[in-house]
């Protein structure tokens, strides 16, 4: 509540002509929406352009922000729906775990890996987490690593909150099979 | 050959939370805000015009004078009607000319308009006005104020 309303504090500044003022709003989100950008593009460079083309963009927007939502939820909409765009544009296509060929099955399935290790761990999941559709991507980064309520999340992603609980349980399955493929582990 | 030991779902859901917990947020590169803030500058500045008397503000007034005319104009009427008179001051001769004639002008609009009934709306108006601006504006200055050095630095 706070830090909402320390934001609407500088944005009346920013709208009042004092522009250098956003560099203090930038400088707040700019780890969040990098990571957004980060965990839905998957390449660093391309994430950096894209997180500073959402600035911009938000920075052309704020006459628009009527405080409906949290000013953070506003941005990470706006991020969200421009990393989506940028993927759509570039005709990206992301490999579905129902569609995994055999081959990929077979070379990933052959790792040696101690599970007990944290860095196995972490590069696994990673391998998981790239094998979901951006649009699944976002939510598990909202979700997981924001800590977002599903209100929130459905406010940024534009999805009933049904759908996104819906939706949070599927990608959930998906990487329990994706790490099952990748690690060789069975269910109980 | 995996030597990784079984997990129910149960332990794979802990697993899965421990892990996104435990992986560190990126962070955004060096000169990440100077880059932004250079493509920034080159835009034109976000300005939200306010005008100087607000919407409801103005409501407010027009309801306030309305109500005050209606009641001037409605009420009965009085028996005495005293004509103003501007004080007299002790002045040399130019001043006196001037002093009387600003007498009989203003003397003759005060009876036009008290004698019309509109001296109460008339009075309601500049209340109002100066209720506005000096006592409600100056309070958002002053509270704009207290914010601007708590936080700029």
């Amino acid at each position: 509540m706070e830090s909402n309303l320390e934001d609407i504090f500088w944005i009346e500044q920013i709208l009042n002509g004092k522009t250098e003022r956003f560099a203090l709003l930038v400088n707040k989100y700019k780890d969040k929406v990098f990571s957004l950008a980060r965990g839905i593009l998957k390449n660093k460079e391309e994430a950096e352009d894209v997180a500073q083309e959402i600035f911009v963009k938000v920075f052309k927007a704020l006459p628009k922000f009527k405080h409906k939502a949290k000013f953070s939820t506003w941005v990470y909409r706006i991020a969200y729906n421009e990393c989506i765009s940028h993927l759509r544009k570039q005709k990206i296509s992301t490999v579905s775990v129902d569609h995994v060929s055999q081959n990929y099955m077979d070379t990933e399935r052959n790792n040696t890996g101690n599970w007990q290790e944290a860095e196995f761990k972490s590069k696994m999941l990673h391998r998981a987490l790239n094998h979901l559709p951006e649009t699944d991507r976002g939510l598990v980064h909202f979700f997981y690593f924001d800590n977002l309520s599903v209100n929130e999340i459905a406010q940024i992603t534009g999805l009933s909150v049904s759908n996104v609980k819906t939706k949070m349980f599927r990608i959930r399955k998906k990487l329990y099979e994706e790490l099952q493929i990748l690690t060789g582990k069975e269910m109980v | 050959m995996n030597t990784n030991p079984k997990l129910s779902e149960k332990e794979f859901d802990a697993e899965i939370n421990k892990l996104i917990h435990n992986q560190e947020q990126e962070k955004a590169p060096a000169f990440f805000t100077e880059n932004v803030m250079n493509r920034v500058r080159q835009e034109k500045p976000v300005i939200n015009y306010h005008p100087v008397i607000s919407k409801r503000a103005w409501f407010t007034i027009v309801i306030f004078v309305l109500a005050v005319a209606g009641y001037a104009l409605t009420a009965p009427a009085s028996s005495t009607n005293t004509r103003f008179t501007v004080p007299q001051f002790s002045t040399p001769l130019l001043l006196e000319s001037i002093n009387h004639w600003f007498g009989t002008v203003a003397a003759g609009g005060w009876q036009m308009i008290y004698s019309s009934g509109l001296l109460l709306p008339f009075a309601a108006l500049f209340f109002a006005l100066g209720l506005h601006f000096f006592i409600i504006n100056g309070f958002n200055n002053s509270r704009k104020n207290k914010l601007d050095k708590m936080y700029c630095f």
